[in-house]
């Protein structure tokens, strides 16, 4: 209820403002980087309650809670997300997996190595071969014998 | 596991150089649930409902890698998917903060 010739005090706002030059009237409102940080996870926060309201509690608590774990990737989902995985991690595995395979190479041919000096010996040329092996053998001035292959 | 290197990479990937400390840690976090949080709902909606309550007595009862197998076994390309999700919550918060 207001007295007539009375201003209500509610279109005060609205009349300082009118009264403003046309110029004044738009507001620039610049927020700063953190503000813009801030209000972009509020929204998808807000987006994400919207979309969590409609799933059962218990199964997603149940989900949330195995993948909070972060055991999914082994790594961190966020690290994934922005990409800041360093791209010799992949690299690494290439080498791990290089290694691994140079080391089996050299395992089976040490074996391949004993089965052939087994085979040697069952065939009754070890004679043979101590015999071309005492060949390359020299005996040192100091009386030492020494192969020349381990020189 | 976030090395200190990784961190800084993430850091500048998002745009939080000028941040405290604090802050960014504070900010991460929050981005990092929300990675997770989106991926547990692309989850549910690839699952039936008859997969979801199996799955809930698999997490109760079995290991993690039992838990892990059973979701490969009824969303194929599991990390992908993952990697998708990640990618895409992380792209849509920096153009919210742009």
């Amino acid at each position: 209820m207001f007295k007539e010739g009375k201003i209500n005090n509610e279109e005060e706002p609205l009349k300082i403002i009118q009264e403003l030059p046309a110029n004044d009237r738009e507001f620039n409102i610049e927020l700063s980087k953190e503000d813009k940080v801030v209000v972009a996870l509020e929204k998808q926060d807000a987006q994400l309650n919207f979309r969590e309201r409609n799933c059962d509690k218990n199964t997603l608590s149940g989900f949330k809670k195995w993948l909070g774990v972060a055991m999914v990737l082994g790594a961190s989902l966020l690290a994934v997300g922005c990409k800041a995985e360093k791209p010799s991690s992949g690299f690494t595995d290439n080498v791990h997996q290089n290694v691994q395979q140079r080391l089996k190479n050299k395992q089976n041919e040490v074996k391949r190595m004993h089965e052939n000096s087994r085979i040697v010996n069952e065939n009754g040329s070890y004679e043979k071969s101590t015999q071309r092996h005492s060949e390359n053998v020299e005996q040192g001035p100091t009386g030492r014998v020494s192969n020349p292959e381990d020189l | 596991m976030i090395t200190e290197e990784i961190k800084e990479n993430i850091i500048k990937e998002l745009g939080l150089k000028n941040f405290s400390a604090e802050k960014s840690e504070e900010v991460m976090t929050k981005l990092e649930q929300n990675i997770e949080r989106s991926l547990t709902l692309e989850v549910l909606d690839l699952l039936t409902l008859d997969d979801q309550q199996e799955f809930m007595k698999i997490a109760e009862t079995e290991s993690d890698e039992d838990v892990k197998s059973f979701l490969e076994t009824k969303i194929s390309n599991f990390d992908s998917l993952a990697k998708a999700v990640a990618e895409s919550v992380v792209k849509e918060f920096k153009d919210l903060a742009r």
